[in-house]
């Protein structure tokens, strides 16, 4: 029995130091891609990165997005994180004030870092203190889907929208379009239409809830119209724009693949998020980190410069099913011929960021989602929503920023 | 002779032994640390900060930052209040109705029948649910208007969500079947002779002997399933939760306990303050155990 035991250790031992002794390894999560021709993309580019730096390996572990935050977190508390990963824009600026991500300042300043190609808005979002701790990998917006047998010319306009929604509407089997639910995605579109309104969602110091200025009570106010001709059960079915019964939706580029593979019938347009003062949409996007605990910095650093350079930004912007975030790629046929790949590029033109309060998931999900389903619901009006949330952020918004 | 019943002891030990590493390691210790953490203010990335009980004073009186503390409370009770009676409910009538077969074979059809919801993985059973419970194509609403009822917005509506999911948790009663199963089978058929002999309806010999004999089982199948109610989360995550990203359902009508809990502990980073929740219900639950040992009938006398 003891033998057993101590030749099982032995074993064991055996077995890690085997492990330790190989090629330098750095652990690198991403998101699950949606379909298996960006995994091919993936195995590429570390394929490529392995040839050039051939003393180094990397081991890539694909994590669902929906759970990926909730993993990364888990696995960093105990140790067991990874090297290099992907993260959320938001999610930057609150690990690198935790000291859990390296400051790469140092790296970006080496004379063959081509930091000037990298676009302003996504490379910002990398930034905190004045220092850089990530790159930006993609950025995607959200922009109006319509169903080109439905409507055939999409609305530009507030008034137009309305017009369109009033014309297409058909009670039981048409909805006019899909009025996000007053929960956390609402309130994550509902910026959008606030800022198309010309209005902000804080004011220039942060503190402060700027939300229910008359811009946003106008955003709401459309949305409550829109669901006149919109009706709930109709929008809450399954494949409900896919299938014909929602003529207007807003969604992201990411759902394009989607549609091509398994809905090759839907005849779909793209076109700007209608204005009433402006063109507006919401910016969203990933950065790519690596942790301060990585036990090779200057390997995965050479890594994130390798897929972000010029030759491979493109390729991890299609795996991620979004858009390249440097100068020098944007013209890259994958996203300029193909039509509703350059729609969403021209939507991105009119994008503003979410706020950076420390608690603005918290206000988005528990307090402007209420507002909303209140105004929607008729429960309130919405200039009597807006002010009760915007009164309610702003000291969560004081609290933050303490 | 004593040597041999310290031997016998270290045996009975070394057998239970693997459950107790177990129940050490992956339930006594995380308790243990998760009341260490619910005094601490922690996001799982830093190191955690002593702040004693402001966690628990925050949670009961800061109505602003956690506006929906009682509101998922409330939500949770309405829950256990449908789903446990709903499950066993039905758990014990189809223990009846397979009890009342007599070949073998289709009897252990049955029960592997029923049973077998339980061992789906619950993203699958959502998926399926999600379809009965659609709001245009749903069975259940093709049905309803086939009947001249009206079909309802089920899973999108905060009228109707809540009892959606504990009739969808209702599917999952075979546990509560098997038990109940044991228990009929646990009944010695003599008693039922002797109610036959003294002239017996069917109805009676059911009410004075089946329904006393298996109060043992009533009473612990009652238990572990507030239990389990109070804690549900996984069904509800799948349907309205990091794919759906509405973190609580239709006007958070479904914003259980746990999935509030959650949120904070992995959406909004406030880990603490998570442990401190799950504290709070931990000692609600154990009150509640004890109210139920003190008031329902546990034996047959």
């Amino acid at each position: 029995m003891k033998r057993l035991l101590i030749f099982s250790l032995v074993l064991l031992m055996l077995f890690g130091a085997s492990f330790a002794s190989a090629a330098e390894k750095l652990v690198f999560w991403a998101y699950e891609p949606d379909e298996y021709i960006q995994r091919d993309i993936m195995a590429n580019i570390i394929k490529d990165f392995e040839k050039t730096f051939s003393d180094v390996k990397v081991e890539i572990i694909y994590l669902p997005k929906g759970d990926f935050e909730t993993k990364l977190i888990t696995a960093m508390a105990v140790g067991e994180g990874p090297d290099i990963f992907y993260l959320d824009q938001p999610l930057v600026s609150k690990f690198a004030a935790d000291g859990v991500i390296l400051n790469l300042s140092s790296y970006m300043r080496a004379k063959d870092f081509e930091k000037n190609m990298f676009l302003s808005g996504p490379l910002n979002t990398c930034e905190y203190n004045g220092a850089y701790y990530g790159l930006p990998i993609s950025q995607t917006a959200v922009a109006l889907i319509y169903n080109k047998d439905l409507v055939s010319t999409p609305p530009k306009t507030w008034d137009e929208f309305l017009k369109i929604a009033k014309a297409v509407y058909k009670e039981d089997n048409i909805a006019a379009f899909g009025v996000p639910s007053g929960d956390g995605w609402g309130a994550w579109i509902f910026p959008a239409f606030v800022h198309a309104a010309g209005g902000e969602m804080v004011d220039q110091t942060g503190k402060k809830a700027v939300f229910n200025s008359q811009a946003g009570v106008d955003a709401l106010e459309l949305w409550v119209e829109l669901l006149k001709y919109s009706p709930r059960k109709i929008l809450d079915s399954a494949n409900s724009f896919e299938t014909g019964h929602v003529a207007m939706i807003i969604n992201g580029p990411w759902m394009l693949d989607h549609w091509k593979n398994n809905w090759p019938d839907l005849n779909f347009g793209i076109t700007l998020i209608p204005k009433k003062t402006r063109y507006a949409t919401n910016i969203g996007g990933e950065d790519i980190a690596i942790a301060s605990y990585c036990k090779y910095p200057e390997e995965a650093w050479n890594f994130i410069k390798f897929v972000t350079n010029k030759d491979h930004a493109a390729d991890l912007a299609m795996v991620m099913g979004s858009f390249p975030t440097r100068a020098d790629t944007a013209k890259d046929p994958r996203f300029t011929s193909d039509p509703g790949r350059k729609m969403f590029m021209e939507q991105m033109k009119y994008s503003f960021a979410r706020p950076r309060a420390r608690y603005w998931l918290k206000i988005n999900d528990e307090i402007i989602s209420k507002a909303l389903r209140e105004a929607m619901a008729g429960e309130k009006s919405a200039k009597e929503a807006l002010d009760e949330a915007a009164q309610r952020a702003n000291i969560l918004l004081q609290e933050g920023s303490k | 002779m004593i040597k041999a019943t310290t031997r016998e002891k270290i045996a009975g030990y070394l057998f239970i032994l693997p459950l107790l590493v177990y129940v050490g390691v992956f339930l006594i210790a995380p308790a243990v640390m998760s009341l260490f953490f619910s005094m601490t203010q922690w996001n799982m990335r830093t190191q955690p900060i002593w702040i004693g009980i402001e966690n628990y004073k925050e949670l009961v009186f800061n109505h602003v930052k956690y506006p929906y503390f009682g509101h998922s409370f409330w939500i949770t009770i309405k829950y256990v209040l449908m789903a446990v009676p709903m499950g066993i409910g039905s758990g014990f009538c189809l223990a009846l109705l397979i009890n009342s077969v007599k070949r073998e074979k289709t009897e252990s059809f049955f029960k592997v029948a029923f049973y077998l919801p339980v061992i789906t993985s619950s993203v699958a059973v959502a998926a399926i649910w999600k379809w009965i419970y659609d709001s245009r194509y749903g069975l259940l609403n093709i049905f309803l208007t086939k009947l001249g009822f009206e079909g309802q917005n089920w899973l999108g509506d905060a009228r109707t969500a809540l009892f959606a999911l504990a009739v969808l948790a209702m599917w999952g009663c075979g546990v509560t079947m098997i038990i109940y199963l044991a228990g009929l089978k646990g009944i010695s058929p003599q008693f039922y002779e002797a109610a036959k002999i003294d002239g017996a309806s069917a109805l009676a010999s059911f009410w004075y002997i089946t329904l006393p004999l298996l109060r043992p089982v009533t009473f612990f199948l009652i238990v572990t399933n507030v239990i389990a109610s109070f804690q549900v989360f996984e069904i509800i995550y799948v349907l309205y939760g990091a794919g759906g990203g509405s973190y609580g359902g239709p006007n958070n009508s479904t914003l259980t306990y746990i999935m509030y809990l959650y949120n904070h502990a992995f959406r909004y980073g406030e880990m603490g303050l998570a442990c401190a929740m799950s504290f709070i219900l931990f000692i609600l639950i154990l009150i509640l155990t004890i109210l139920q040992f003190k008031i329902l009938p546990q034996s047959y006398d």
